[in-house]
C-alpha cells in the first residue's frame, strides 16, 4: 500500500510540475508587456517602463525567469498582482475559503441525492420509479446553472422569502448556489450508481446473502452498494474538476465573492501573474483531489494496490 | 441502422431540436422585431401577443432577441465542437494506428490538459487569446480536443484487432486508405454520438463565458449576455433572463436526448438498458 501511494504521489508531483510549467509558458504567449500594463495604469514615461521591466526581471532570459518563478512557487510566493500590487498569494488565499466552501458542499450535495436515486432506481428495475429517476437525471444533468440558479433564486428568494438571493456570510447564502452547482453532478452519480448496482444486484455473493435471511436493507446498503460505490469515488474525483468550474459561473450569478470573480476581473484588467495564479491553484486542487481518490481506491479495492 | 430504434425520449429530443434549429435558420422571418430595436415606451412588458416573451430594459423584443441569440450560441456551439472534432479525430486516429512514441506522447499531452478543470482551461485560453465572441468559440474548442483524442484512440484499438484490418493488411492495402476505408467507418458512429453531446457543452461553456463578459458584447443578442442582463431585474422583469435560459436549457436538453437515443441506436452493446 505504501509503495502504491508512494508511486501515484511521485506521478502526481510530476504531473503538477508539467501544469506548472505549460501554465508558466502559456501565460508568456498574452500580448501586452505587463510592465507597460502597470506603468501605463499610473501614467508613467518610456523610463519608468524600462525600469519596472528591470525590477520584475523580465530582461532576463525566460529559462532564468523560469527557474526564478518555480523557486518561488515552492516557497509559496506566486508574485505580485500586476493591478492591486499585493502578492498574489494572499488575494488568492483571501477568495479560496468561499470557493472551496462551494465546491464542497456542492459535492456532498450531489453523494446525498445521487446515490439514494440511483439505488431506487436500481431496486425498481423497469418500473414507472426507475422511468421517473431516469427522466430526472437526464432534466439534472441538462440544467444549465445559470437556469436552475434563477429559477431557485425567483422561488426561494423572491417568493418564498426564505433564503438571501446573493452575497455571502451564513450558511443559509451557501444554500442555493451549492444546490444548482450540483444538480449535474447528482445527475450523473445516480446513474453511475443505478448501473453499477444492477450490476452488482446479480452476483452471487448477492444471493448468497439472501439466502441466509440478511434483512434486505442491509444487502443492499452493506453488501451490495459498497461494492458498487467504488467506480463513483472515481466520478467523485472527476466530478470536482466541473465543479470548480462551475463555481465561477455560480459565483458570478449569486454574486459571491470567491476565486471565479477573482480570475475574471483578472482576465479583464490582463493581471497575468493573478490569472497564472488561479489557473494554476485550479489545476492543483484537481490534481490533489484525484490523487486522494486514486490512493482511498487502493484502500477500498485490494486488487488495486497489488496491480 | 436507425430504424425502428429510436425511443420515444430520443424521439421528442430530435422534434424540440429540430423546431430551435428552424428557428435559428429562420430567424430574420420569424422574429416580430428587430432584436437590436430600443423602444423606451414598451420597457419591461411582460409576456403578451405582441411580445411573447415580453420586453427588456431598453423596450427590446425578448423573443426576437433569444431567436437572433440562438443563431449565435448554437453557431458557436456547433463550430466549437467541430473545432474540437476535427483535429482530436486526426491525432486520435493516428496515434491509435501507429502506436509507438507518437501514441506515447500524444497520450502524456491529452493527461497534462485533461488535469485542468475544463472551464478553468478554457478561462486560461480565453485570457490569452483575450476575451470576444470567436476567442471564446477557439478556446471552448481547444479545450474539447482531448476527450476526443482518447475516444478515437481508444476505439482504434479495438477496431485493429478486427479480422478484417488484417485481411487488408494482407491483401496490401497501404495505411491511409485503411485508416480511410477500414478504420473510421467503424469508429464514425462513437464520434459522432460524442459530438452531438458536446454541442451542447459547448454551448453551455460559450453561454457562461459570455455570461461572465468574456464572449459575445452587448448590445449582440446572445443567451448568456441576455442572461446576466435580466438578472438585475428578476424581481421586476424575470421573463428577461428566464426566457434565454429556458431555450438553452431546452436546447442542451434536446442534444442530450438525441446523443442517448444515437448511441443506444448505433451500439447496443453500451445502451443504458
Amino acid at each position: 500500500m505504501l509503495s502504491f501511494t508512494l508511486r501515484r504521489l511521485l506521478s502526481t508531483l510530476v504531473v503538477l510540475w508539467a501544469v506548472v510549467t505549460l501554465t508558466f509558458f502559456a501565460i508568456r504567449l498574452l500580448p501586452g508587456d505587463p510592465a507597460t500594463v502597470l506603468v501605463s495604469q499610473a501614467g508613467g514615461s518610456a523610463q519608468d517602463i524600462a525600469a519596472v521591466r528591470q525590477q520584475l526581471g523580465l530582461n532576463d532570459p525566460l529559462a532564468v525567469q523560469y527557474v526564478r518563478f518555480l523557486g518561488g512557487l515552492i516557497q509559496g510566493n506566486l508574485g505580485v498582482s500586476l493591478v492591486s500590487r499585493r502578492p498574489v498569494a494572499d488575494a488568492i488565499v483571501e477568495q479560496l475559503p468561499h470557493t472551496l466552501a462551494l465546491a464542497t458542499s456542492a459535492t456532498f450535495l450531489a453523494l446525498l441525492a445521487g446515490i439514494p436515486v440511483g439505488i431506487v432506481a436500481a431496486t425498481h428495475r423497469g418500473s414507472w420509479i426507475d422511468q421517473l429517476c431516469i427522466a430526472l437525471s437526464v432534466l439534472g444533468f441538462s440544467m444549465p446553472i445559470l437556469m436552475s440558479g434563477l429559477l431557485l433564486m425567483l422561488l426561494f428568494s423572491l417568493l418564498l422569502g426564505w433564503l438571501p438571493a446573493t452575497g455571502q456570510g451564513s450558511w443559509r447564502h451557501l444554500v442555493m448556489p451549492a444546490l444548482c452547482l450540483s444538480l449535474a453532478s447528482s445527475a450523473t452519480i445516480a446513474r453511475l450508481v443505478r448501473t453499477q448496482m444492477l450490476e452488482v444486484l446479480p452476483q452471487g455473493y448477492i444471493t448468497v446473502a439472501r439466502a441466509k435471511g440478511v434483512v434486505e436493507r442491509v444487502i443492499l446498503w452493506r453488501h451490495a452498494l459498497r461494492n458498487a460505490l467504488i467506480p463513483v469515488i472515481t466520478v467523485i474525483g472527476l466530478q470536482f474538476g466541473s465543479l470548480l468550474g462551475g463555481t465561477v459561473v455560480t459565483e458570478s450569478l449569486f454574486s459571491r465573492r470567491g476565486l471565479g470573480r477573482l480570475v475574471v476581473d483578472a482576465i479583464f484588467w490582463n493581471d497575468y501573474p493573478l490569472i497564472q495564479g488561479v489557473v494554476i491553484l485550479g489545476a492543483a486542487i484537481y490534481i490533489a483531489v484525484n490523487f486522494l481518490v486514486d490512493v482511498s481506491y487502493g484502500l477500498l479495492d485490494p486488487r488495486i494496490r497489488r496491480g | 441502422m436507425i430504424g425502428g430504434r429510436f425511443s420515444i425520449a430520443g424521439l421528442v429530443g430530435a422534434v424540440v431540436l429540430a423546431s430551435i434549429v428552424v428557428g435559428t435558420l429562420l430567424a430574420p422571418w420569424l422574429a416580430p422585431y428587430d432584436p437590436l430595436a430600443m423602444d423606451y415606451q414598451s420597457q419591461f412588458l411582460p409576456p403578451s401577443l405582441t411580445h411573447p416573451f415580453g420586453t427588456d430594459l431598453f423596450g427590446r423584443d425578448v423573443f426576437s432577441r433569444v431567436l437572433f441569440g440562438a443563431r449565435t450560441s448554437l453557431s458557436v456551439g456547433v463550430l466549437a465542437a467541430l473545432l474540437a472534432a476535427l483535429p482530436g479525430l486526426v491525432v486520435g486516429l493516428m496515434s491509435g494506428y501507429y502506436g509507438g512514441w507518437l501514441d506515447h506522447v500524444v497520450m502524456r499531452t491529452t493527461d497534462l490538459v485533461l488535469s485542468f478543470p475544463s472551464l478553468i482551461l478554457a478561462l486560461g485560453i480565453v485570457a490569452i487569446l483575450r476575451p470576444g465572441l470567436v476567442n471564446v468559440t477557439l478556446a471552448v474548442g481547444l479545450a474539447g480536443i482531448p476527450a476526443y483524442v482518447r475516444l478515437v484512440r481508444s476505439s482504434v484499438l479495438t477496431v485493429k484487432q478486427e479480422l478484417y484490418i488484417e485481411a487488408a493488411h494482407a491483401i496490401g492495402c497501404r495505411d491511409p486508405r485503411i485508416v480511410l476505408r477500414h478504420v473510421f467507418p467503424n469508429i464514425a458512429a462513437s464520434v459522432l454520438v460524442l459530438a452531438t453531446m458536446d454541442i451542447a457543452w459547448a454551448i453551455l461553456r460559450a453561454t457562461s463565458l459570455s455570461f461572465l463578459g468574456l464572449g459575445a458584447q452587448p448590445p449582440t443578442p446572445e443567451w448568456g449576455t441576455m442572461i446576466d442582463e435580466g438578472r438585475e431585474f428578476l424581481r421586476l422583469a424575470p421573463w428577461v433572463s428566464l426566457a434565454p435560459s429556458s431555450v438553452m436549457m431546452l436546447a442542451v436538453l434536446s442534444l442530450n436526448l438525441v446523443g442517448d437515443a444515437l448511441r443506444d441506436a448505433l451500439d447496443p452493446r453500451t445502451g443504458s438498458e
